[in-house]
């Protein structure tokens, strides 16, 4: 090795470094180098010399005040956490607890909804289906008060997790009442005394009605007040079916003025019944399947049903599709008024074209 | 003794207690080698208070697994006195006031340190008066380690020369 190889290595042998053997061998033999070396530490020494001589003024004194550095979300956000086992296995039992019960609260809005669809088999008349809600009141009864031989009430008193207590009144009158002489009414049905039934949800409850048979009551909870009683929701499609006139939530317009605008709904097979609809100050309203006497042909469009009346557009706006049909048949009695004042309000629902409310017997 | 971890953790959180430590502990030093770095002693003494300041402003960016905080620390100051030397215009004199003002410190070795580059100087004066390690000198200068030695057998060489010529060598400064 030569010295100005080695020269680097006396460098790093002030410094305290160790150095390679044949640097280390070379600078133990060669008097240039070891020259060089006490030059260098002579120059080291001289600088710290110089240096301690230098005046030792102090420091400016400075106040370095408590800053809480608040980092920034960004910053917090790109930060890890520590937490301890048992909190990480905790925190994943919520997360699955959590998933569960969302199961078990989808299972039991289906197995233990809040309205009680009901089957009603009445002893005379055809059977109906009642949408009780066990939550809101205003929807917690269903009545039959036509054919008035048999007038019949169910609402809803209490529930538990598995059934629901009814309120049933119910009578049967065998002799027919007089032709047009009587139309029950809510009041009738309040005067009848009231019997508490626990129904069963999925099992039939029957009741001996007096003089007449059984009336029998079927089915079950769901989670929802469907838009019309007669299906069940999973039945319910946008398509009327064959035969079948649906009137759900109709507006009626006069040119491009609303008369009315009904919330109920009801449905109808082509089985010689209609539907009605009375709205003070508007008279009474039938749409028919059928040809009746004294009303209008009127144009169906799928929810839409166009007629016109003494020279004036009509329209009928429902929710859904109306009809299968090409055509509806609409009759309008301007001068209808229930003959009890206390039952001058709206009313939409399905009527024996016999026993229309206009009919003389109902007047 | 805290260790490097330790008290920036507690300065971190913005314990400014702990942060006056470090200050108390490296601001002579710090100063000493700006004034060697630059040449002025109020520039010296300028530039330590913009270095602290730096630092306890950007604490987060020191992270102490790259190196001990006083290496860091003179790495800042060398950066504050890099950039003071480029505001300076080439071949005008710095307006620095001769940074040994009293007679003893006129010493021939000061003079010939004067002379070196700013680099080499700077490097020279931590490794013999502060005693910074190569790994340390490394982190300061943001550098190899072998870069470090090779460096520093220059600015020693370079500054041999200087010594022991009859007639001061114009060295760049």
């Amino acid at each position: 090795m030569r010295c100005n190889d080695a020269a680097e290595f006396v460098s790093a042998l002030c410094d305290g470094e160790t150095i390679p053997p044949k640097a280390a061998e070379h600078i133990g033999h060669c008097s240039t180098c070891r020259v060089r070396l006490q030059g260098y530490l002579e120059l080291g020494a001289e600088l710290r010399r110089v240096s301690s001589l230098e005046p030792l003024s102090e420091v400016t004194s400075r106040r370095w005040m408590n800053d809480r550095q608040t980092p920034g979300w960004w910053t917090k956000g790109r930060e890890s956490m520590r937490i301890p086992r048992f909190a990480f296995a905790l925190l994943l039992l919520v997360i699955v607890a959590l998933g569960s019960s969302l199961v078990l609260v989808r299972a039991k809005a289906r197995t233990a909804g809040a309205v009680l669809m009901l089957n009603v088999k009445p002893p005379h008349g055809v059977p109906i289906r009642c949408a009780l809600s066990l939550v809101d009141k205003k929807w917690g009864m269903c009545a039959q008060l036509n054919p008035p031989q048999y007038l019949l009430g169910i609402e809803v008193l209490s529930h538990t997790e598995d059934q629901v207590e009814l309120g049933v009144r119910e009578q049967f009158n065998p002799a027919p009442l007089g032709a047009g002489s009587h139309r029950a009414s809510i009041e009738d049905l309040q005067k009848i005394p009231q019997k508490s039934y626990w129904f069963h949800p999925g099992e039939k409850l029957a009741i001996d009605v007096s003089g007449a048979g059984q009336l029998e009551l079927t089915g079950g909870l769901t989670d929802h007040m469907p838009p019309l009683v007669n299906w069940a929701a999973e039945d319910l499609q946008i398509d009327p079916g064959p035969g079948e006139m649906r009137i759900i939530s109709p507006i009626l317009l006069r040119g491009d003025k609303v008369l009315f605008d009904f919330e109920g709904a009801s449905s109808v097979q082509k089985d010689r019944r209609v539907v009605q609809m009375y709205s003070p100050g508007q008279g009474l309203w039938v749409l028919s399947p059928c040809p009746l006497v004294g009303a209008v042909e009127a144009e169906v469009a799928l929810s839409r049903v166009k007629f016109k009346l003494n020279g004036e557009p009509h329209t009928f706006v429902m929710a859904t599709p109306v009809t299968r049909e090409q055509h509806l048949w609409v009759l309008h009695d301007p001068h209808y008024k229930p003959s009890d004042p206390n039952l001058d309000r709206p009313f939409l629902g399905v009527a024996d074209p016999e026993r229309l409310a206009n009919s003389p017997q109902n007047r | 003794m805290p260790t490097d971890r330790e008290r920036w953790k507690q300065i971190c959180s913005g314990d400014g207690t702990a942060f006056n430590e470090v200050y108390r502990e490296n601001a002579a030093g710090i100063r000493a080698f700006l004034r060697h770095a630059t040449g002025n002693q109020q520039t010296a003494e300028d530039l330590m208070q913009e270095t602290f300041t730096a630092l306890w402003q950007r604490r987060n960016r020191y992270l102490p697994e790259q190196g001990s905080l006083r290496s860091y620390l003179y790495g800042i100051a060398r950066k504050r006195a890099a950039d003071w030397w480029r505001t300076q215009r080439p071949g005008e004199p710095s307006q620095a006031e001769p940074s040994f003002p009293l007679a003893e410190m006129t010493s021939v070795v000061n003079d010939a340190l004067q002379r070196l580059p700013h680099e080499q100087r700077t490097l020279l004066w931590l490794r013999e008066v502060e005693g910074q390690s190569y790994a340390e000198l490394a982190s300061v200068f943001d550098i190899p380690v072998g870069t470090v030695r090779s460096r520093l057998f220059a600015a020693r060489e370079t500054l041999r020369r200087i010594w022991h010529s009859p007639c001061p060598e114009k060295e760049e400064v």
